[in-house]
């Protein structure tokens, strides 16, 4: 009896898990559409379904460590999940958001066409009838764009200190001087790009995407170890949800704790790795650093959650 | 539960402002720009940043104090109350966080934009102070004792106090006048002429032939006769005078006083007859430095220099705005009546004294798919009023040194012919802006002016920028992100109230340890206000992109109404027991 209830429960938390995934990341996804969408007819350029349709593995794959990390918070504080009330629930929970990562990265990065950000995409939706664009290095002006050929484009670099205007009379996108390749520089509106902590977040995504990517490149061990070190974190994060008997305190320093594992990861990317180049001359512990950063991290609000925590204390936060 | 409640929420939120406001205090005393501005700036600036910092930081401070109150103060203990629904216990907290978005609005739409632009001034006006103070020490080093005068006084303009630099000004200034030379004398220069209507031109111009000065009874008679041709007796008296000075003979046999008056009468010829400004400019100026005493000279001197000013500038004023901070990369479409495209690049645009001076000025003509047959660019040029009374401006590109006659700089062509351009009548060096003065300075590239215009100016602005080639979208996105702050101050302080409520502590006790992280809470909720704004702005743009301006404010404001409508229902919902 006892155990068919517990693999109904199972069986009801994974179901939930699903949903939530498949609505968080539906709702990413249609933001991210609607983005799209709006630069393109910021850019007066009218796109077709197919294109648009074709940028939707790519925005399921920005987001998808954000988008687990939200669907497992939002889980797990409402379900009132861990692993002194169902170990086996929360082993499964644990191995689902596992298996996501593990296979729903790789096909979608499979799934991205190639050249989806080529520099002639960028540069075409730079080009806006009548209108200045900049890409940070360079203005654009264009008098009309028609598959791909314009005419009169004025390309304007006000950092030259002679001849600044660069005036073709016509031609293709291919003629035109822009930027090297995609990049957000090359983001034709301005208001578009998300500002202050959203930017800085898309940032580590883009970090953390790249890192993923470059471990499936390199082995399978290695592969799974980063996703299991990813995961692993983000459940010690959650963790922190049954950390005092302030409920919206543990909702808060959990939260924060998702927050500092993507911040962490940049730390030791972009600062650390730097330093410690001198110091360590093997690249395959290099190469693990971020592994290793997350398993400590995830080590240590283990120990906090363990020190915090009296045995016979609620998930949630509940009264002692 | 209410009155406590209030003044619980109350005072959880003004600690909570006032220690971010303290913070965002020492943060803008100990950010960059604030230690090396001026002393009467310095102050008024680390406020102005901190006071923009804290308006801009409202919305999750808001609402990081309602879940905490909630979650933390408030508590419903008595039986009695504990019947009453959640929404009655806190109607009166609904009418403090209303009256607080209306405060809100109004810091957000009047005092931000303001207190921005506030910034940028004063940011401009220390760098500017900077330069004109390393300037002058240089001129001072290289004694040049006038121009470090001029560079000290204008440093000293927006830091009066500086003891350092006025005893500094004073020692240049005492051997400035030990060396003699002061500068330049402006006795005997008259009075600009004020426009008068031809009567009075003619009346002066016979006041002057009875009193025998035929030369200014000449140059009135003239004018009177330019301003209303049918005028005879103008014509008439213009002639008389001039026979007079044609006949005019020195009274004394003296070479130089013969020579003074073929001279004088060559350089208004040149200005009155021949109407070649620039010659009689040259001449009375040379006149001008061997008999500084002589009215004519003196008269005609300012009178040729004024038209001279009106086709071109002086160097040894556009040369000193070299490296002054002013309105950096002007980039626009300069509308003009024909089918041609003309677009103006501006480097840099400075005011001073001597006027409006711009420098790497870039102009290129082209007519849609065709080529270019003008392409310009000139190192400076000086913005002056348009002469035919319509908006806008004129850049005069042609610059002219005070004293000597052969140098000149003129604009570089690298596609058109100068002497054809000007020949045709298309293009003589000056460049009519068709934008006012205000439009030009915030005509930048990335619009950097836009976030310190208010709503009026931002909205009528939307629409006029469309013909200098920038998207009225990007103002409008702009229109939008205003009103959606402080629907969305309301919106979040009401589902902070319900997500506190949700997680409040209870009958046990906080832990102690718990406290320390309270001021860090609107840090994390920062982040969920840029997801929120983030997600609502991108809905907007595409609306806005899609169907316009109006139907993007519709959008607006029916979001606001269902999230509005969904944060109350989901309060309403809470239970008290």
């Amino acid at each position: 009896m006892l155990e068919s209830f517990a693999v109904k429960e199972i069986l009801r938390l994974l179901l939930i898990f699903v949903a939530v995934l498949i609505l968080v990341s539906t709702l990413f996804a249609a933001l991210g559409l609607l983005g799209v969408l709006g630069r393109e007819y910021a850019a007066k350029s009218v796109p077709s379904l197919s294109m648009v349709l074709a940028r939707l593995p790519a925005l399921l794959l920005d987001k998808l460590p954000l988008t687990l990390c939200t669907s497992l918070l939002l889980l797990l504080a409402r379900s009132g999940l861990h692993p002194g009330r169902s170990l086996g629930a929360f082993v499964v929970v644990t191995a689902a958001a596992f298996s996501v990562l593990t296979f729903l990265f790789p096909l979608l990065e499979a799934a991205v066409p190639e050249g989806e950000q080529s520099r002639e995409r960028i540069l075409s939706s730079l080009l806006s009838p009548g209108y200045w664009r900049s890409d940070g290095e360079r203005a654009y002006y264009v008098e009309s764009v028609e598959e791909g050929r314009f005419r009169s484009l004025l390309v304007v670099t006000p950092d030259e200190s002679r001849a600044r205007f660069r005036y073709i009379p016509a031609g293709s996108t291919a003629d035109v001087p822009g930027p090297a390749g995609p990049g957000r520089a090359a983001e034709p509106a301005a208001a578009f790009t998300p500002e202050g902590f959203a930017a800085q977040l898309d940032h580590e995504l883009d970090l953390l995407n790249r890192e993923l990517s470059r471990a499936s490149r390199a082995s399978r061990p290695r592969y799974l170890l980063f996703c299991f070190a990813v995961v692993f974190a983000f459940m010690a994060a959650i963790f922190l949800m049954r950390l005092s008997r302030w409920p919206l305190l543990n909702l808060f320093l959990s939260f924060l704790a998702l927050r500092c594992i993507f911040y962490l990861f940049r730390l030791l990317r972009e600062v650390a790795a730097s330093e410690l180049e001198s110091l360590i001359s093997n690249q395959d512990v290099m190469a693990a650093l971020p592994v290793i950063g997350l398993l400590v991290f995830s080590g240590l609000l283990l120990l906090l959650h363990l020190l915090f925590l009296p045995v016979r204390r609620g998930f949630g936060g509940g009264t002692a | 539960m209410n009155n406590i409640g209030l003044r619980r929420v109350f005072n959880t939120l003004s600690v909570l402002a006032l220690l971010y406001f303290g913070f965002f205090m020492v943060y803008s005393y100990f950010s960059p720009p604030a230690a090396r501005l001026i002393a009467p700036l310095r102050w008024s600036y680390i406020w102005t940043k901190a006071l923009i910092l804290w308006v801009e930081a409202l919305i999750p401070i808001s609402a990081s104090a309602a879940m905490i109150a909630y979650s933390l103060f408030i508590r419903v203990e008595s039986g009695a109350l504990r019947e009453e629904p959640f929404h009655a216990l806190v109607s009166s907290h609904l009418v403090l966080f209303t009256v607080l978005a209306l405060l809100f609005t109004g810091l957000y739409m009047g005092v931000l934009p303001s207190a921005r632009g506030g910034l940028e001034r004063r940011e401009f006006e220390s760098e500017r102070a900077e330069f004109f103070l390393e300037r002058a020490q240089a001129a001072h080093q290289a004694h040049d004792y006038a121009a470090a005068v001029a560079d000290f006084d204008r440093y000293l303009a927006r830091d009066p106090h500086n003891e350092a630099v006025g005893g500094q000004r004073e020692e240049a200034h005492s051997q400035l006048l030990g060396s003699g030379n002061d500068g330049g004398s402006e006795a005997g220069v008259p009075e600009p002429v004020q426009p008068l209507a031809a009567s009075e031109y003619l009346a002066r111009a016979q006041d002057f032939y009875s009193q025998e000065d035929y030369f200014s009874a000449h140059y009135y008679a003239v004018l009177a006769n330019r301003l209303d041709s049918s005028r005879q007796d103008a014509r008439r008296l213009a002639a008389r005078a001039w026979e007079k000075i044609a006949s005019l003979q020195p009274s004394r046999d003296d070479e130089e006083v013969r020579a003074l008056f073929r001279t004088k009468k060559e350089g208004y010829a040149a200005l009155v007859r021949e109407q070649d400004s620039l010659k009689a400019y040259y001449i009375f100026n040379n006149l001008a430095k061997s008999y500084p005493q002589d009215p004519d000279v003196a008269r005609y001197l300012e009178e040729s220099r004024k038209q001279v000013e009106a086709i071109s500038y002086f160097l040894d004023e556009a040369e000193a705005v070299e490296g002054v901070p002013g309105s950096g990369r002007i980039l626009f479409v300069n509308v003009r009546q024909d089918n041609r495209r003309e677009i103006v690049y501006i480097d840099n645009l400075v005011e001073t004294e001597q006027g409006t001076f711009v420098t790497g000025v870039e102009v290129i003509q082209f007519e849609a798919g065709g080529g270019s047959d003008l392409h310009l660019a000139s190192v400076y040029g000086k913005i002056l009023p348009r002469q035919d009374e319509q908006e806008g401006s004129t850049i005069v590109l042609t610059g002219l040194d005070r004293n000597d006659p052969g140098r000149r700089q003129t604009p570089s062509y690298f596609t058109g012919d100068p002497r054809r351009l000007a020949a045709s009548g298309r293009f003589e060096n000056l460049l009519p802006l068709n934008l006012s003065r205000e439009d030009l300075a915030v005509m930048r590239l990335g619009f950097p002016a836009a976030e310190s215009l208010g709503l009026s100016a931002l909205w009528q602005l939307r629409r006029r920028c469309e013909r200098y080639g920038y998207p009225g979208a990007e103002l409008a996105g702009e229109i939008l992100d205003r009103i959606l702050h402080p629907f969305s101050f309301l919106i979040l302080c009401l589902f902070s109230v319900s997500l506190g409520w949700t997680f409040r502590v209870g009958a046990s006790r906080p832990p102690r340890l718990g406290y320390v992280f309270l001021p860090f809470f609107p840090l994390g909720v920062a982040l969920l206000t840029a997801l929120y704004l983030g997600a609502q702005k991108t809905i907007l743009d595409f609306v806005l992109g899609t169907l316009g301006f109006a139907s993007a404010l519709a959008v607006l404001l029916i979001m606001q109404g269902v999230l509005l409508f969904v944060a109350l229902t989901v309060l309403a919902g809470q239970r008290t027991d």
